[in-house]
């Protein structure tokens, strides 16, 4: 009898033990704990006194920008860093545009897509560098051929695809063309569906996408004519 | 015998270990931004002055603060970023000035150009937008300002890049409301989006809170304490004179003014316990919408005025409702965590911010759609609290104690680039005002 008592006893005290230390109840170090290092700039080591200023004891996480960088004393604004300009400025003469290249940016770090490349059912394929909208943007067209800015429409797609909200899961095979029109102001006046995908919740998805970004940045100033229209086949 | 007990054991361990996450139907979906692309990035080349005078040292100065607004401002979009001048690159080619390929190599797609001149007593900066890829000017502009307005100068010029780029206004000009403790009291405060300039509104001694900017007056309605009870006040922001607009039995508390400035959706608990009401701008209630024993509090409305969502503990925890401006087709929008309080509606009409107690057993601030799927959560230290929206849909301010008793912070809307707005502690409630 006693025995069995001991060794239910000790049974308990197993199982109970696992239950606490396993990983739901283990006391975890909080993420972004603060060490506050109190330092001395004579005293610490090199790269610290390099680095901090003698002020910063508490280091700040990655996380977060130095907003230390933007501070601005508005009571003194005598005090300055840059020396006067006691220099005569030279006028500057404007330089002539160069020709027209396309430069490949350095990659630094961060995923970009490709350039858009897909043949035009209709109007001017649509050759720009898309961030993170490329893909679903392949083979959009603009319907006037002098409409030539690529920044333009990296915004325009950029801004497109962050409002883009899936609210069906499908696997990429279906397309929806969409086609709306932009004025000089940025303002869209007509967004429709050219080719329907079959499937009534993409349609209105895509419908949405263009819906929540109005309006589009305004078009530029050398470009002469008042509207275009763009048509982008969206894959969903 | 044991056996039984043994299982039992072990059956009450698997039951202690169960959270929100079994729920069936929704899925914790945590920091995976939606719609998320990568910031632009936008290089600002420092101030140049092309005027034939020389000029004093404190011009110098103006011209380099103008210059950090500029790029203070852009920095902060949620859809750009700033890159500065690359010192170490400069003097390793032995580069003086940057052309438009120099700042393209630094990884800007767009690039500001400033000039300044100083006719009598004013500044005059002509800027330059550049597509940095195509090396093509985009647009160009010239303000005038006085010198004292230096701020306005650089949040306009801000303003105007924004625009060119998105289509859509820039909010670097809107004013933010918040409540920060002097002495025994609580008083509203007025500043720039950014912290700067602030200014105070209400000199009352006593406890004052939740500010909230009406979009149609240069008006801040909040709850006082001035009169016992918290009680409906308003505050103008250029002469200060405060008004009270609603006494009731009870508290009148939590203030959300609708879109079109005409009407007041708050908590009244004249009735017996806290229920939402709409009053008109002047005080006057119009309807009752809730009708529960439940604590009902925090209304919110959507950027149309068409719905209202609002807490409420009529589930046994705090959750969040949505119902229609008059009170029908009320519907539960969250089920995620246990707690869930002071909703607020983006201004794009798509998305609730709310305050959430996560899985750590902090309140930390989550997102969702107003379907009531896509949950985010979007911040991870401290206790964040009191969220808000910019008139642009796209930043969010906040209180957070992560590094303070508690101060405001902003962030974008998927957590992104949070920044700290105050300093002193103690500050809480802010409230960001419309576009003007």
């Amino acid at each position: 009898m006693k025995q069995g008592i001991i060794i239910s006893a000790v049974l308990h005290i197993l199982i109970i033990s696992a239950v606490l230390f396993s990983a739901p109840f283990s006391i975890k170090k909080k993420p972004f704990d603060y060490e506050v290092i109190k330092i001395n700039a004579v005293s610490a080591p090199q790269s610290f006194a390099e680095t901090l200023s003698p002020i910063e004891d508490i280091i700040i996480p990655e996380a977060f920008p130095d907003e230390e960088s933007f501070d601005i004393p508005i009571d003194d604004p005598t005090s300055v860093d840059k020396p006067v300009v006691i220099d005569k400025p030279k006028p500057k003469k404007p330089k002539k545009p160069k020709e027209k290249k396309k430069q490949t940016r350095k990659p630094k770090g961060k995923t970009k897509t490709k350039p858009t490349e897909s043949k035009a059912e209709s109007g001017k394929e649509i050759d720009t560098k898309t961030t993170d909208a490329g893909s679903p943007f392949a083979g959009a067209t603009v319907d006037n051929e002098s409409f030539d800015y690529p920044y333009w429409f990296t915004q325009a797609f950029n801004k497109i695809s962050r409002n883009f909200r899936r609210t069906i899961s499908l696997d990429g095979n279906v397309i929806c063309v969409v086609s709306f029109e932009v004025i000089r102001s940025g303002r869209v006046l007509e967004v429709k569906i050219d080719q329907s995908s079959g499937i009534p919740g993409v349609d209105r998805d895509c419908l949405a996408a263009i819906e929540r970004s109005k309006p589009f940045p305004p078009l530029p100033d050398e470009f002469r004519d008042e509207i275009i229209r763009i048509t982008i086949p969206i894959k969903y | 015998m044991k056996l039984a007990f043994l299982f039992l054991l072990l059956f009450s361990t698997s039951i202690l270990a169960q959270n929100d996450d079994n729920i069936p139907g929704y899925t914790f979906d945590t920091l995976n931004p939606i719609g998320y692309v990568e910031p632009t990035p936008v290089g600002i080349d420092e101030m140049k002055y092309i005027g034939n005078q020389y000029i004093t040292r404190d011009d110098s100065t103006l011209m380099n603060y103008i210059t950090r607004i500029i790029q203070n401002d852009i920095d902060f979009h949620a859809d750009f970023q700033f890159v500065g001048i690359d010192s170490f690159y400069m003097k390793m080619y032995e580069i003086k000035e940057l052309d438009i390929l120099g700042w393209q190599r630094l990884g800007a797609d767009y690039l500001v150009k400033l000039e300044a001149e100083f006719p009598s007593d004013k500044i005059r900066v002509r800027w330059k937008l550049y597509d940095a890829i195509r090396q093509q000017i985009i647009t160009k502009d010239v303000v005038t300002r006085k010198k004292s307005n230096w701020r306005v100068m650089g949040h306009e010029i801000a303003n105007q890049i924004v625009k060119n780029l998105t289509g859509e206004d820039g909010i670097f000009l809107t004013k933010i409301v918040y409540v920060k403790k002097i002495g025994d009291g609580k008083e509203i405060f007025i500043a720039d989006y950014d912290g700067a300039s602030e200014i105070q509104l209400t000199n009352t001694g006593v406890i004052n809170l939740s500010p909230c900017f009406s979009p149609k007056s240069n008006e801040v309605f909040f709850t006082s304490y001035l009169e016992g009870n918290p009680k409906l006040f308003k505050v103008h922001i250029q002469s200060k004179k405060m008004t009270k607009v609603a006494d009731y039995k009870g508290i009148v508390a939590a203030p959300s003014i609708s879109p079109d400035g005409n009407k007041i959706a708050c908590v009244l608990s004249k009735d017996g316990n806290s229920e939402i009401y709409v009053l008109d701008i002047n005080g006057k209630i119009i309807k009752r919408l809730t009708k529960h024993r439940a604590i009902d509090s925090a209304p919110t409305w959507s950027p149309d005025g068409q719905m209202i969502a609002f807490s409420s503990d009529r589930s046994g925890s705090p959750q969040l409702y949505i119902m229609d401006a008059d009170g029908i087709n009320l519907h539960r929008l969250t089920y995620q965590s246990r707690y869930n309080d002071s909703p607020i509606w983006s201004a794009r009409g798509d998305r609730i911010t709310f305050v959430s107690r996560t899985k750590a057993g902090r309140f930390d601030l989550a997102s969702i759609d107003t379907s009531g799927t896509q949950y985010k959560v979007l911040t991870e230290v401290g206790m964040n609290e009191n969220p808000h929206f910019s008139p642009d849909g796209k930043h969010i301010i906040f209180t957070s104690t992560r590094l303070s008793s508690g101060d405001i912070y902003t962030m974008d809307i998927t957590g992104r680039n949070q920044r700290r707005i105050t300093r002193n502690g103690n500050t809480t409630n802010p409230n960001w005002g419309p576009l003007r």
